[in-house]
């Protein structure tokens, strides 16, 4: 099973590819990823007035001769950057042809394995009631246990709720956001389909983090492009709850301006909140995905 | 408004059924989706599991119940009631006689009646029945007892005038049959009024309106008569008679002509009295002329009606029997056959017979002989000898006659009950001969028969032992034995009024028969057994018969036949028609009428429900 979710070509090619930080970020431990530290690195930073105590070696020579000042050269320290990974697990995810937790499994694991290759310290978060999550991890071999944990981990099961009292119902993205408990900063990047009235609390939660924030938005082409008719009950596969709707002509167009609407309006959050959005049709292959949009998008290089 | 079916209004229960169709809920199927979070907006119906829902006025439902109270009401039959005129059964009578072709008025007599006629149809009370018929020598019922004044104006359109006389007396019978009800009947006939009223007319016609088309005073000169003979003299040559009429109240100076086969001969100057009329012989027409036609013109240029101005006559209709009388000496045979008319007779001694010269004649008659190889012509056998083709089986004497077939046209008018035969043979007959005299035993006298193309006729005994010659049947059944041996041409006579019709009897062998009129257009038939009437003789002139055989490859010698108008009645085109007009009492008309106006209701319905197909397919 390991295999499907990241097939060796893939995998191979995936090894050239780094995960982009905007943000100088703090970390721990020296990594391979610049840090807001100036350090002894080969990354040329900035300069400062030489101070006594400084290493005669780092005083640019060249900036002296022309100034008869002493400037010192300071260097880039380069740390270990943490990465999670947030999947979104619930049961409105489990939905789409392809599904869209399955899709969001495969992505995961294809930046989790460019984190891992980066020398980068991976998380992975599975957002689900009761789930536990896997990492810290860094080092190529623990690939295959990450792999193994991305393809075994459950969504959330269906629960009938009581009715009226809210008890037994799934949680919403903002409480699943719970389980996400580490304080440890770093690059987070969520993959959801944010169908949760409550998702501009839950990325609120997350902007109020320190580190980047990523926002893999996964829709299904079957919600992207509706292909029912006539007069239909749907189903809420979250909350099991029913909508009669009539779906003509006119009620199809105007879900289509209001999913519009709505993308809109969960790109602007994000720019307001410093997150980077990617939206994704998991109609759309995944390599294409990963080296064309999520690289034009400054994701990965 | 009035209803003239209440019950219709049953259907208004549809409008309530409609009404619940809209208060029922739609049944929906389920559909699993990833999350209701983007469909709120389009909610439709919270309450999903109630059966019922708040009815929501639509316009589609306005739509469907405003056309169904519509169709409602129209099935219902709703009527207002009006004053008007009261429907009546109008029976147009439209003279078609020849003398409706004259053109005193324009274009002509027969068109200004059509168009009287579509005027008064036009004029009619709503809901009124019309009957439009024809009257020529039949009357003929063009439309009956409709209400669709458009298909009674096509017909009236479409009629075309005779060439015969009208049988008025006919026509107005049977309007008063077809008008029905005497108190809504009402006979409208439009005609010249070129002829006189029948005597013997019924009372009660009930109302009859005559309307005049024609000019008073209208003067018309005409052929009315011609014939022809041969020529006491010369029988080869043949002599025309003609009367030529001036129908007028003032005198006339006429210019005839006479034309042989269409070349113009001679021209006479007639001065014709008021109402006056002049006879004409002409002579000496050329032998083997075939027709002839004399044509009256009226100095002035004034002349009504045209088609009887000229008049044609068959001279020639048939060339003489060629007749070959193979002999050793039979003077009575000779003597009858000599005298016949249209006969050319040839003799020859048997002992000189030749079988090649024999082809060459219509009717051979072989007396006391026969050749051992028939020739191809007709053939009268009398006293076969015992061999040859017709074998004697034995022979009988004094043979009393038994019985004779009346009604064949070769005994008509023969009376052979005193005949007497001293000796007769005993002939085998074929199948294809049928025994005409014979004896009470069976053993026939005469028999005649058609074996293929060919007739024969037997007397089977020698005419100088028999008392035969000296009967006064002799020369009519030899005459008659002639005819049916050489038979005349296919035309039965050889000249008919117009619109009568002709007998056309085909000879045996042929297969079609065309006939082409004066107007060039010419008509085909298939023969069967018996004569063919032909009756398309409205153009006077003169008609070509062709009789087709081998597939109309062939033709046998083709006849013509004429059609002249000769009559008097037609020719003389001044009206003087009366006692016929405003017989009968018109009621005042006046009744309170029912105006439905279901079909208002039914065409206001039926743009309304493809509105509503068109909204409701367009939201789809």
């Amino acid at each position: 099973m390991t295999q499907t979710l990241l097939e060796g070509t893939f995998a191979r090619r995936l090894e050239r590819l780094s995960l982009v930080s905007r943000r100088r970020l703090v970390g721990q431990g020296q990594g391979d990823r610049r840090s807001l530290r100036k350090g002894s690195s080969l990354e040329f930073a900035d300069y400062r007035h030489y101070v006594e105590g400084d290493d005669p070696a780092r005083v640019d020579w060249n900036i002296y001769s022309r100034t008869d000042t002493l400037f010192v050269r300071l260097y880039e320290e380069e740390e270990v950057l943490n990465v999670h990974i947030l999947v979104d697990a619930s049961r409105s995810m489990d939905w789409g042809e392809p599904a869209k937790l399955r899709y969001a499994r495969r992505l995961a694991a294809a930046l989790g394995y460019v984190a891992l290759n980066a020398a980068n310290r991976v998380f992975v978060w599975p957002l689900a009631a009761n789930a536990s999550n896997f990492g810290p991890a860094w080092g190529r071999g623990r690939a295959g246990p990450m792999l193994t944990f991305l393809e075994d981990f459950h969504s959330t099961q269906f629960m009938t709720p009581l009715m009226g009292t809210g008890i037994g119902q799934p949680p919403d993205l903002e409480q699943s956001l719970n389980s996400f408990t580490t304080r440890t900063s770093g690059l987070i990047v969520l993959l959801s389909d944010l169908l949760s009235p409550s998702w501009e609390r839950a990325l609120s939660r997350l902007a109020g983090r320190s580190g980047e924030v990523v926002v893999l938005h996964t829709l299904a082409p079957q919600e992207l492009r509706p292909a029912l008719g006539g007069d239909v009950r749907l189903i809420d596969r979250e909350t099991g709850t029913a909508v009669s709707v009539t779906l003509n002509n006119d009620a199809v167009r105007i879900y289509g301006q209001r999913l519009d609407e709505w993308r809109r309006q969960v790109e602007s959050f994000c720019a307001r909140h410093g997150m980077c959005y990617v939206p994704i049709d998991t109609s759309m292959p995944l390599e294409t995905l990963v080296f064309d949009v999520l690289r034009r998008r400054g994701v990965v290089r | 408004m009035n209803l003239l079916a209440p019950i219709g209004l049953a259907l208004g229960i549809t409008l309530p059924i409609v009404v619940i169709f809209y208060l029922l809920k739609v049944r929906r199927h389920d559909e699993e989706v990833s999350s209701t979070f983007l469909w709120n907006d389009l909610i439709r119906d919270l309450a999903a599991h109630e059966p019922l829902q708040r009815l929501k006025w639509s316009l589609l439902l306005v739509l469907q119940l405003v056309a169904l109270a519509l169709i409602a009401t129209a099935v219902a039959r709703p009527f207002s009631e009006q004053s008007g005129q009261k429907p009546v059964h109008a029976v147009l009578l439209l003279d078609g006689s020849a003398s409706m072709q004259a053109t005193d008025v324009q274009p002509s007599r027969f068109a200004k009646a059509v168009s009287a006629a579509q005027g008064t149809l036009q004029g009619l009370p709503d809901n009124s029945l019309a009957t439009a018929v024809l009257v020529a020598a039949h009357p003929q019922v063009l439309v009956a007892a409709t209400t669709d004044r458009r298909q009674v104006e096509k017909a009236l359109t479409d009629a075309q005038p005779s060439g015969a006389s009208a049988d008025m007396r006919e026509a107005l019978l049977l309007a008063r049959s077809l008008g029905g009800d005497p108190s809504a009947r009402r006979i409208y006939l439009f005609t010249d009024g070129a002829f006189t009223l029948p005597a013997d007319l019924p009372e009660d016609l009930g109302f009859v309106q005559v309307v005049t088309v024609a000019q008073p005073d209208t003067g018309n000169l005409a052929v009315t008569a011609i014939s022809t003979r041969p020529d006491p003299r010369d029988n080869r040559r043949q002599q025309l008679f003609t009367r030529i009429e001036n129908f007028s109240s003032a005198p006339a100076q006429a210019v005839a002509t006479i034309a042989v086969d269409g070349q113009p001969i001679e021209e006479r100057n007639i001065d014709l009295a008021p109402n006056g009329q002049s006879e004409q012989v002409f002579e000496d027409l050329q032998p083997g002329a075939r027709w002839a036609s004399v044509s009256v013109a009226d100095q002035q240029g004034d002349n009504g009606l045209t088609m009887d101005d000229t008049a044609y006559a068959i001279l020639v209709q048939r060339k003489p029997a060629q007749v070959l009388l193979v002999s050793t000496g039979n003077a009575f045979l000779e003597k009858v056959l000599s005298l016949l008319p249209n006969v050319d007779l040839f003799r020859t001694p048997a002992q000189r017979y030749l079988a090649v010269e024999a082809d060459r004649f219509d009717v051979i008659v072989f007396d006391d002989y026969l050749p051992p190889l028939l020739p191809r012509g007709n053939l009268l056998v009398v006293n076969p000898p015992d061999r040859g083709p017709f074998r004697a089986n034995g022979e009988v004497r004094r043979p009393k006659v038994g019985n004779w077939d009346r009604e064949d046209p070769l005994l008509s008018f023969v009376d052979m009950r005193d005949l007497n035969v001293n000796r007769a043979s005993k002939v085998d007959l074929p199948r294809w001969m049928k025994p005409l005299i014979s004896t009470s035993d069976g053993v026939s006298l005469f028999a005649a028969g058609q074996d293929g193309d060919r007739r024969v006729a037997i007397l089977p005994f020698d005419l100088r032992q028999s008392n035969l010659p000296n009967l006064s049947a002799f020369p009519i059944l030899m005459s008659n034995l002639l005819n049916y041996l050489s038979p005349p041409g296919v035309v039965r006579s050889p000249e008919i009024h117009t619109g009568s019709p002709e007998s056309l009897a085909p000879l045996p062998q042929v297969e079609r028969l065309r006939v082409s009129g004066p107007d060039d257009q010419s008509v085909e038939f298939r023969t069967s057994s018996g004569p063919i009437t032909y009756a398309a003789t409205d153009v006077p002139g003169l008609y070509r018969v062709q009789q087709l055989v081998a597939g109309g490859q062939q033709t046998v010698e083709d006849d013509l036949f004429a059609a002249n108008l000769a009559d008097r009645e037609e020719s003389d085109i001044r009206p003087r028609l009366s006692g016929l007009a405003g017989t009968g009492a018109v009621e005042a008309g006046v009744t309170v009428l029912q105006k439905e106006f279901w079909g208002v209701l039914a065409a206001l319905a039926l743009p309304l429900l493809l509105f509503e197909w068109f909204w409701f397919h367009r939201r789809v």
